[in-house]
């Protein structure tokens, strides 16, 4: 176990790999109540073909399985795992995302059982035919819940629009027919095969004795004779350059149209510091040219283009990276071409040193606000970049170490890669109406 | 305790409560201001806060504005509108790194405290009169944001059930205001309402986080010292009258596939009741939390819905209960909902229910001792309710409290309003 003290603030983390294989990384927050704890795999919903743990295989399963299996990790024998964290006077939650699969813990009281807890509810799985036919009812009302949420909406139409054949065009919890389709089988198949400690971070974030989660962690998992396994091989088809379409219209009850616009970006190869170089070289670029003190978010204010919900995110994984900016909009169209413009001028102009400055220095603050309760995002960022391979801890010595040159040249890339536009607009009453009112866009690359 | 609280009255109807904590890396700084919730001056209300976060005396500018904030280590700086019960909440805040963590860092910290007190008392004016430019821009920002509620169905549809159980009370004007009143204002008519905010209003300034109490209540007093306000008389907080019966109010909405339940009760208690803590944990035995019954039986036992969740506003006495299910199945989630009120109101829950709602509840209060700026909120609350609660009193009455006072605080809960927001039918 390394221990890391990060100079300037009053703070330490520690880091390592488990014997039995698992990695975590622990930042003690003493003098606080609240504790927050993730554990779980590189496991994501775009993880659907892959070998088994014995190199047999490889299998294809469908859609929507990782966060089914999400769902069905809280029912065991025993009951309810809602429950019996409860008992121990702590909360669990958990999530998925296309890459992997978080089980959050918290509580403001002892936090040794629950933690206790969030190894069995990880690690044992109990499923049986009338368990996983019972959950299908609940995760199709799920996923009508988000069929009906316009945000949501637009952005799953953008990944259909920006990749032809990688799997993070499927939603994460797949269709209504993927998931009436699951059976118990491929269900523990891809349970054996993921969640094992080699493919998983344990974050913890509060008042605890890294010491002491590690040991504790490290027993549980040795009775459950755990050892170091080869990573999992996962198949990805091969995923072409350019988008599928430029624009794609959605039309429903909106009070406002919605515009999205997505970067099909290269994957990163780097991991570590260099990545989180790449990765912060990419969020200072947004943050110079499209951060709210921005000339092009200012003007784009001020025409009364985009609003408070306008924002620009990068998500760069290992096996598929795209920056998406969006916002609710009166004019799409118009913010498109406005968008793409005021980028290609930004490109044009170059990041001053001045703004360069004054951006890191925003983002040095943003990372001290991080250090603060609740350390629930604290502990979701730690658990996502250690994922993705690198340490998102050293924030404050690698971003005075960032360059210009690095920002703009991450800005001039991002500006440059292929792209395709999402407008949801309002629903028109006379039912097949004309063609979508899109016009003057011509998609593609603009570079 | 962690963190040292001192409160000090400034000028007239102005307080302001520094909170050292030495746990923080940071410092937040907020003015909130109230104002009795009226139908007339909700939209002005709404905003005011989005007008004044555009540009201060010394920054008339946005851009020089966000750029001074970006160089004070990237403060933030927030606005916004709020309601608590019949109160309107007008917020003004920045949050910055503590001094101590970056360089010149007590000059940060004063240079922030110089821009609260432009951001409410010196806005960016021109002609004597809040900037036209801003407020237009914010007008067509709120216009927008008004328009664009029914966007997230849920909360859409909490809103709605709100101003059905509320009809006529301070309490159902929404907090974000209304279209029609949105065009009758212009820069001379927010003026003047930021001039008579001023004076009825009553300002609640804070200072929380690891930061030198003296000092910071010195600079408070010199910039708020000369505050001449809080003329109007605040509501008092009292629960809303129940209503005999239930009413259902249903609406359509296009190619939505999943119906939103929404269903509003009155409880005739609030903060001031010394058994309000019963209801606390009739609603965690019913549907606060996943352990609770509601969500036990709906989506664990039935695979009816995904989300059941409640809401409550104890202020007024209200609970809302939520839900999302397809419209062949919304008949039985109501009825348990209807159920599973009934039988907790005529038998005391199990002790073992009634340990894990107290548990989660202890945890979830326990929590906020964390983060001292939201329990300075809670204790607003009580302050504005005239409740003599503080976090320990709370704590202490939850666990005294037994499985009979907790069924008699259900059978308190009475159904009023029956929301639907369904899908148009085809054809």
């Amino acid at each position: 176990m390394e221990r890391v003290r990060l100079q300037e603030v009053d703070c330490e983390y520690y880091h390592g790999m488990l014997p039995c294989g698992l990695r975590f990384c622990v930042v003690p927050r003493p003098g606080f109540r609240r504790t927050f704890a993730i554990l779980g795999p590189r496991y994501g919903s775009v993880d659907n073909a892959f070998y088994g743990p014995h190199g047999d295989g490889p299998y294809m399963v469908p859609a929507g399985i990782a966060h089914f299996l999400e769902h069905k990790m809280f029912e065991k024998p025993t009951g309810h795992m809602f429950r019996r964290f409860a008992a121990a006077g702590a909360m669990c939650d958990a999530y998925t995302s296309y890459t992997y699969t978080g089980y959050v813990l918290s509580t403001a009281g002892d936090w040794r059982v629950p933690l206790r807890l969030l190894v069995e509810l990880v690690f044992d799985l109990h499923l049986t035919r009338e368990t996983v036919e019972k959950e299908k009812g609940i995760i199709e009302q799920e996923i009508r819940m988000v069929e009906d949420d316009p945000d949501t909406r637009a952005f799953e139409e953008l990944m259909r629009c920006l990749y032809h054949r990688h799997p993070v065009r499927v939603p994460i919890a797949g269709t209504v027919a993927d998931v009436r389709s699951l059976g118990v089988e491929q269900i523990e198949l891809c349970h054996r095969t993921f969640y094992h400690p080699s493919n998983m971070w344990l974050s913890v974030a509060g008042p605890v004795d890294p010491q002491e989660v590690t040991e504790l962690v490290q027993e549980l998992l040795e009775a459950r004779g755990y050892r170091p396994q080869e990573p999992v091989r996962r198949l990805l088809p091969q995923e072409p350059e350019g988008v599928v379409r430029p624009q794609q219209t959605v039309r429903m009850s909106v009070g406002q149209p919605l515009c999205y616009l997505g970067f099909k970006d290269v994957p990163s190869t780097e991991q570590g510091e260099s990545l989180w170089d790449q990765l912060a070289a990419v969020s200072i670029a947004l943050d110079a040219t499209l951060g709210p003190a921005s000339d092009l978010y200012l003007s784009l204010y001020q025409e009364g283009l985009i609003d408070d919900t306008f924002q620009a995110h990068y998500e760069g994984e290992q096996s598929y990276a795209h920056l998406v900016i969006g916002a609710s909009t009166p004019d799409p169209a118009r913010l498109s071409d406005r968008l793409r413009e005021g980028l290609q001028r930004a490109v044009e102009r170059g990041i001053d040193e001045g703004t360069f400055r004054r951006c890191i220095k925003a983002a040095r603050g943003r990372f001290l606000r991080r250090l603060d309760p609740p350390f629930g995002p604290l502990a979701r960022l730690v658990f996502a970049f250690r994922h993705r391979g690198t340490d998102p801890m050293r924030a404050l010595d690698r971003l005075a170490a960032l360059d210009i040159s690095q920002v703009s040249s991450a800005l001039r890339r991002l500006v440059s890669r292929p792209l395709a536009a999402v407008w949801v607009l309002p629903r028109q009453r006379e039912a097949g109406a004309g063609p979508d009112a899109g016009s003057g866009f011509s998609g593609g690359s603009w570079a | 305790m962690s963190w040292r609280t001192v409160r000090q009255p400034l000028g007239k109807g102005a307080t302001a409560t520094v909170i050292e904590d030495g746990r923080m890396q940071t410092v937040t700084l907020r003015a909130l201001w109230l104002l009795p919730l009226r139908r007339q001056d909700a939209t002005r209300a709404a905003l005011l806060p989005m007008v004044l976060r555009r540009g201060t005396m010394s920054h008339p500018d946005t851009a020089s504005l966000r750029r001074q904030l970006q160089e004070m280590y990237g403060a933030r700086l927030g606005a916004g509108v709020a309601k608590v019960g019949d109160v309107q909440v007008m917020r003004v805040g920045i949050r910055l790194p503590a001094p101590e963590l970056i360089p010149q860092g007590e000059a940060v910290l004063r240079r922030a405290i110089d821009l609260l007190q432009e951001l409410v008392l010196e806005p960016a004016t021109e002609g004597g009169q809040l900037r036209s430019q801003y407020v237009e821009e914010e007008k067509s920002q709120l216009r927008r944001r008004i328009e664009s509620l029914i966007d997230d169905r849920i909360r859409y549809s909490l809103v709605r059930c709100v101003e059905e159980v509320c009809r006529g009370e301070g309490y159902a004007v929404r907090e974000f205001g209304y279209l029609e009143d949105l065009d009758a204002v212009d820069a001379a008519e927010l003026s003047t309402f930021h001039q008579r905010a001023l004076r009825e209003g009553h300002l609640h300034l804070y200072a929380v986080g690891r930061l030198d109490p003296d000092a910071v209540l010195r600079q408070l007093s010199r910039s708020f010292g000369d505050f001449s306000g809080g003329q109007a008389a605040l509501p008092r907080q009292e629960p809303s009258p129940v209503e005999e019966g239930v009413r259902r109010v249903s609406e359509t909405l296009q190619d939505i596939g999943q119906v939103k339940l929404t269903v509003g009760y009155k409880t005739a208690s609030c903060w001031r009741d010394p058994e309000m803590p019963w209801l606390l944990l009739a609603d965690g035995v019913l549907g606060a939390f996943p352990t609770s019954r509601l969500f036990q039986k709906i989506r664990e036992e039935r695979s009816l819905a995904y989300y059941v969740m409640t809401s409550g506003e104890w202020n007024k006495g209200l609970l809302f209960v939520m839900s999302g299910a397809s419209p062949q199945q919304v008949p039985v989630v109501e009825q348990i909902m209807q159920q599973e009120l009934e039988a907790l109101a005529s038998r005391p829950p199990e002790v073992e229910e009634l340990q894990t709602a107290k548990r989660l509840l202890r945890d979830a209060l326990h929590g906020k001792s964390d983060e001292p700026a939201q329990l300075a909120s809670l204790d607003l609350e009580w302050q504005l309710a005239g409740a003599p609660w503080t976090l320990e009193k709370l704590l202490d009455a939850l666990e005294a409290a037994g499985p009979q006072d907790v069924m008699e605080a259900a059978g308190r809960i009475r159904p009023q309003v029956v929301f639907l927001l369904t899908p148009e039918r085809q054809g």
